[in-house]
């Protein structure tokens, strides 16, 4: 699957993929950002709320960016749908509104993927892997 | 293959800051925006689109450098 950079603003393109995030009775159709640099995915909290995605209570993560700013995350399981790839994510919810897009990170989408960046082209190469553990 | 033109979207003032409503991932057209994700999805139903896509805007388009890490 070949996906197309956005164009975000005259100088700033990134590699955003279109993605579906479900749960048992409802979907939200939305966006990731691939982050390499991430170890897991990321969402919104208000994702988590809209789809009813059960927050662990124990297994929390304090979440800090560039700015230094720390943000509490709460690890949760949804499903996640790329192209025609539905499967099991356990990721980090939190509020990270002020990021946009959710962050497609190597547990739950580089371990399932291989991927293939061309800025130059505004190229997002996507294909299905073996599992990896 | 030409990036998709999201400019149009993130540059309008009027977003920013709030979730938008896209009729879908191929559709860009925005259908509502709110300052709430619960609050745009009920929007849109209402004008017929119960799926857009969504997307918050943030308040100031910056560029990203690094992420988000994990702290004690």
């Amino acid at each position: 699957m070949t996906f197309s950079y956005q164009r975000i603003t005259s100088q700033i393109s990134r590699p955003i993929l279109p993605i579906i995030l479900r749960s048992n009775t409802k979907f939200v159709a939305y966006w990731g950002l691939v982050d390499s640099g991430s170890d897991y995915c990321v969402f919104d909290q208000e994702i988590a709320e809209t789809l009813g995605v059960r927050l662990s209570k124990e297994e929390k993560v304090n979440i800090k960016g560039v700015s230094g700013k720390s943000i509490e995350g709460k690890f949760g399981i949804l499903v996640l749908k790329i192209g025609d790839k539905n499967y099991k994510v356990k990721a980090v919810f939190a509020k990270i509104g002020k990021f946009n897009h959710g962050i497609l990170g190597t547990k739950g989408f580089f371990d399932q993927f291989d991927v293939k960046l061309s800025y130059r082209k505004r190229t997002i190469e996507v294909n299905r892997s073996p599992q990896v553990n | 293959m030409k990036a998709i033109d999201m400019r149009h979207i993130y540059g309008n003032k009027k977003y920013r800051g709030r979730w938008v409503a896209m009729k879908s991932h191929q559709d860009l057209e925005i259908v509502a925006y709110d300052h709430t994700l619960k609050g745009v999805l009920g929007k849109s139903a209402k004008k017929g689109i119960p799926h857009p896509a969504v997307l918050e805007i943030p308040d100031k388009i910056l560029p990203i450098i690094g992420g988000y890490r994990i702290v004690e």
